[in-house]
């Protein structure tokens, strides 16, 4: 039974459109265009219990969006969808109990005060138990490391450890599904790796399924077995990672280094109809080269004798979906 | 350089006051509505056959026009003044070849003419409404066309030399809060300063509040003699020109101060 | 009652952590309290000016319009303390999109965006106003009584509540138009509460009775302490403020709909 069922579900929304200028701004008060964007189109997919779902897409994609629409903030133009048998949008009270939403640019955190105070208005919000509470709180807070800042001013905190404090927030009531929008975002390299860590920890151990968006390819590389690439409010992905890598990227990354410089020549003829990565060290050489032919390509450079390194990779994800997304809309077929 | 620069500073302003029009107007009823009820509160007095310094007409160009001498004398930037001095946010504008005040000035000016415009037909028909007579007398409009810069200019230093403080002390915004209380008692915008107790009048009319918004509505009501109108003068040119100088001089001080502890 | 009393827990909460906040900036509370007796002492003075020219405004002496003074101290300092830090905060939860996170508490969130900041310096205003009262009430020879007290109560909770509605309508616009700026003026439409409604002459005493209700939160009480109140009003007062608040509730909950439907 998957806990998320999203079914056709549209978004659109109103705007107007702002003209520069003094005598824009003048204009703007007798005449406003009217501009109509749909933020999400035609979405459908499932997630089952204890699932981590990366959503992929670039600014504007429609990410953020889907998140608020199945936290229940906002209305679906058309379609639906059903989280844990419920119905979002009508944003009952039992199903708000089960649910968290942390968003990385804002904070529900009260600035003047220690975290501590926060925490015990989620208390009674969300009626939990003393017995229960304590136990959550010191379980959540020794996981992230935190406990001795739970009584310190949150205006006194860094970034990195205000966001550990939200997500102790947010997770103080145990909530079945975590919707995470950007968790990372401005966090340093360390910061990141432990907010990952304990999100890890979170789904393995609890058993909470969790959905993020994220713009650091780490973060759902190391989160996220199944990722869905969202772009103009369209799904145009949704499967494993390794799967998205393949499609986009049907080749690895084979560096040679030689022990001298090659003739340019013999490489020529050794890589013909192979994509050749631009160096500018004559000794070394880089290929684009398709998985099939990886093991072949790779042993006729070894046949030239003389190299003194030879590496096979990955293409970065980063830089997959730097491709993904600098296509045209439609432009490329992922599904 | 300077006059372009404000202009720009003014256009700017215009452009963003335009965008929060709907604040703006409510606003300006507001800065309307407060003289408008001690209005009504001292014409229900005066209709009970009371014997009142001030006649109707008085009254009710003073409490008029209290609105519009209040809106283009106020000023409201030794609070953001405080603010950027503590947290430090002063610094990028010492980086620019334009002093600081260039942009108050700037910011004031352009929120002031947007409020005008909007506060003007507002003031209209009220005096419509109240079937007002306002004076006639040509050389009263003139000396208050000259008072009411004046007043604004000794509104505003005031103003900028107190937000200044911050050079030097922690929470000045208490201070400018209880400026704003009790300077508004002694500037007349509650209770006209000619209905103060007589014992009290020459100590009201040497301190500055009444120079930057009473004086202009006292010379506009015309009970000032000639004396006591150059001695009003006297004073508020005074004022200018002492505030003016305070400024450069805390500013001197000042900027060092804040040099120094590298906020 | 079951239904109520995790509300009462968490508005307790509410309070402990204003106490914690209050705590934090006691200079704040300082110039709060100096702010709030220079207030006093104004509103006073103005009212003294007045009355050096008769003895008698539309029927009321000078103590008696201290009495009122310090009626609307003490409602202004209620209103300072509980309703106006949270009703200009709304059009900013808005903007700043953390209204998200209020919407998605398992709590009515009328309740949560009403009641979750509080402004305790306050409560010395309350006081001062109380302790003017009970000086101009003795000045003004009042015969003190309990059933006029508890008159004055009921009119004084009214008057709050019908307030606080016409007041949360107004805000809850902050869902269409990201700007109104209606708590100046709201702020400017209280202040006519300092003088008794009879100050004031046909359509201006007809709006500060019922479209703004101040009367019923400074005047009636005050004349109820004084004995001379149309006990009939207190009724009138109870049916407004019951058709207030349900209309504020029916008008949040569509504009939150509206919001979830239109925004992004």
């Amino acid at each position: 039974m998957p806990v998320i069922l999203v079914d056709h579900l549209a978004k659109s929304y109103r705007f107007y459109r702002k003209e520069p200028g003094l005598r824009g701004s003048l204009r703007g008060l007798v005449h406003r265009e009217m501009l109509e964007t749909k933020a999400v189109n035609d979405l459908s997919f499932m997630v089952e219990q204890g699932e981590v779902v990366g959503f992929l897409g670039p600014n504007g994609a429609g990410k953020t969006t889907t998140l608020k629409l199945l936290c229940g903030l906002l209305y679906p133009s058309t379609g639906q969808a059903m989280v844990l048998g419920y119905t979002p949008h009508r944003r009952e009270h039992s199903y708000l109990r089960q649910i968290a939403l942390v968003m990385g640019q804002k904070n529900m955190l009260w600035w003047d005060i220690p975290a501590m105070e926060t925490l015990l208005m989620h208390k009674e919000m969300y009626r939990l138990p003393e017995a229960e509470f304590k136990r959550t709180v010191d379980e959540l807070a020794e996981i992230l490391e935190v406990a001795q800042l739970l009584r310190v001013q949150v205006r006194k905190l860094s970034l990195g450890e205000r966001m550990k404090l939200e997500l102790l927030v947010a997770l103080v009531h145990r909530p079945q599904i975590l919707f995470l929008d950007e968790p990372t975002i401005g966090l340093d390299v360390v910061a990141q790796q432990r907010v990952r860590d304990f999100l890890r920890t979170l789904n393995r151990e609890q058993g909470t399924t969790i959905l993020l968006t994220s713009h650091y390819m780490d973060d759902i590389e190391a989160l996220c077995p199944r990722v869905m690439v969202i772009d103009h409010g369209q799904l145009q992905f949704d499967g494993k990672l390794s799967m998205l890598v393949e499609r986009i990227a049907p080749y690895k990354l084979l560096t040679a280094v030689f022990a001298e410089p090659v003739e340019p020549a013999v490489v020529a003829a050794m890589v013909a109809g192979l994509d050749v990565l631009p160096s500018d060290d004559p000794r070394r050489l880089g290929l684009h080269v398709p998985r099939t032919e990886v093991a072949e390509v790779a042993g006729r450079l070894l046949r030239l004798g003389n190299v003194v390194d030879l590496s096979i990779m990955e293409v970065p994800v980063e830089d997959i979906i730097r491709q993904v997304f600098s296509a045209p809309a439609g432009g490329k077929e992922l599904v | 350089m300077t006059p372009r620069l404000i202009w720009r500073c003014v256009a700017m302003n215009v452009m963003m006051t335009i965008e929060y029009r709907g604040e703006f107007a409510m606003r300006m009823v507001n800065t309307l509505l407060g003289p408008l009820i001690s209005l009504l509160v001292w014409l229900t007095v005066s209709e009970q056959g009371v014997r009142l310094p001030y006649d109707r007409d008085q009254f009710i160009t003073y409490y008029l026009l209290l609105s519009l001498v209040s809106m283009l004398t106020a000023t409201w930037l030794g609070a953001y003044l405080a603010a950027a001095i503590r947290q430090g946010d002063l610094s990028p504008w010492l980086l620019r070849p334009v002093p600081y005040i260039v942009n108050d000035i700037g910011n004031n000016a352009g929120e002031k003419v947007i409020k005008l415009v909007l506060l003007c037909p507002m003031v209209g028909l009220v005096a419509v409404f109240l079937r007002a007579s306002l004076p006639s007398d040509p050389r009263a409009w003139l000396l208050f066309t000259i008072s009411l810069p004046l007043a604004a200019a000794v509104a505003f230093l005031l103003d900028f030399v107190i937000g200044s403080l911050a050079f030097w002390i922690q929470d000045v915004w208490g201070l400018i809060r209880v400026k704003a209380l009790v300077g508004g008692f002694l500037a007349g915008q509650w209770v006209p300063l000619a209905l103060f107790p007589a014992r009290f009048q020459g100590l009201l009319q040497i301190q500055p509040f009444r120079y930057t918004l009473s004086f202009p509505l006292e010379v506009l009501t015309g009970h000032l003699t000639p004396a006591a109108l150059a001695y009003g003068f006297a004073w508020q040119v005074g004022y200018c020109v002492g505030l003016w100088a305070c400024y450069r001089l805390v500013w001197h001080y000042g900027l060092r101060a804040y040099a120094a502890t590298g906020a | 009652m079951t239904r109520l009393l995790p509300y009462l827990r968490l508005w307790r909460q509410f309070v402990v952590t204003a106490f914690v906040r209050e705590a934090e900036y006691r200079f704040n509370l300082l110039v709060g309290v100096g702010e709030g007796l220079a207030q006093l002492a104004l509103a006073v003075l103005t009212f003294l000016l007045l009355y050096q020219y008769t003895d008698a405004v539309a029927g009321w002496s000078r103590a008696q319009v201290l009495m009122l003074v310090g009626v609307y101290r003490i409602v202004d300092a209620l209103i300072n303390l509980q309703i106006a830090p949270n009703l200009t905060s709304i059009a900013g939860y808005i903007q700043r999109g953390e209204m998200d996170f209020l919407l998605l508490r398992p709590v009515e969130s009328q309740f949560l965006v009403s009641l979750r900041k509080l402004e305790l310096a306050e409560a010395g205003n309350m006081v001062s106003g109380l302790a003017l009262l009970i000086y101009a009430g003795n000045q003004a020879h009042v015969h003190w009584s309990v059933a006029n007290g508890v008159e004055a109560v009921a009119f004084a909770i009214c008057g709050v509540l019908l307030l606080y509605a016409v007041w949360f309508l107004t805000v809850t616009l902050s869902f269409w138009l990201v700007k109104v700026g209606m708590d100046e003026l709201f702020y400017g439409m209280f202040d006519t509460g300092r003088y008794p409604v009879s100050f004031f002459k046909g359509i201006v005493r007809t709006v500060l009775t019922f479209a703004i209700p101040v009367a019923f939160a400074t005047t009636f009480p005050t004349q109820s302490l004084l004995g001379v109140v149309d006990h009939r009003l207190l009724l009138v007062g109870c049916a407004l403020a019951a058709v207030g608040l349900v209309a504020s509730h029916l008008f949040w909950n569509y504009a939150v709909q509206h919001y979830s439907s239109a925004s992004s």
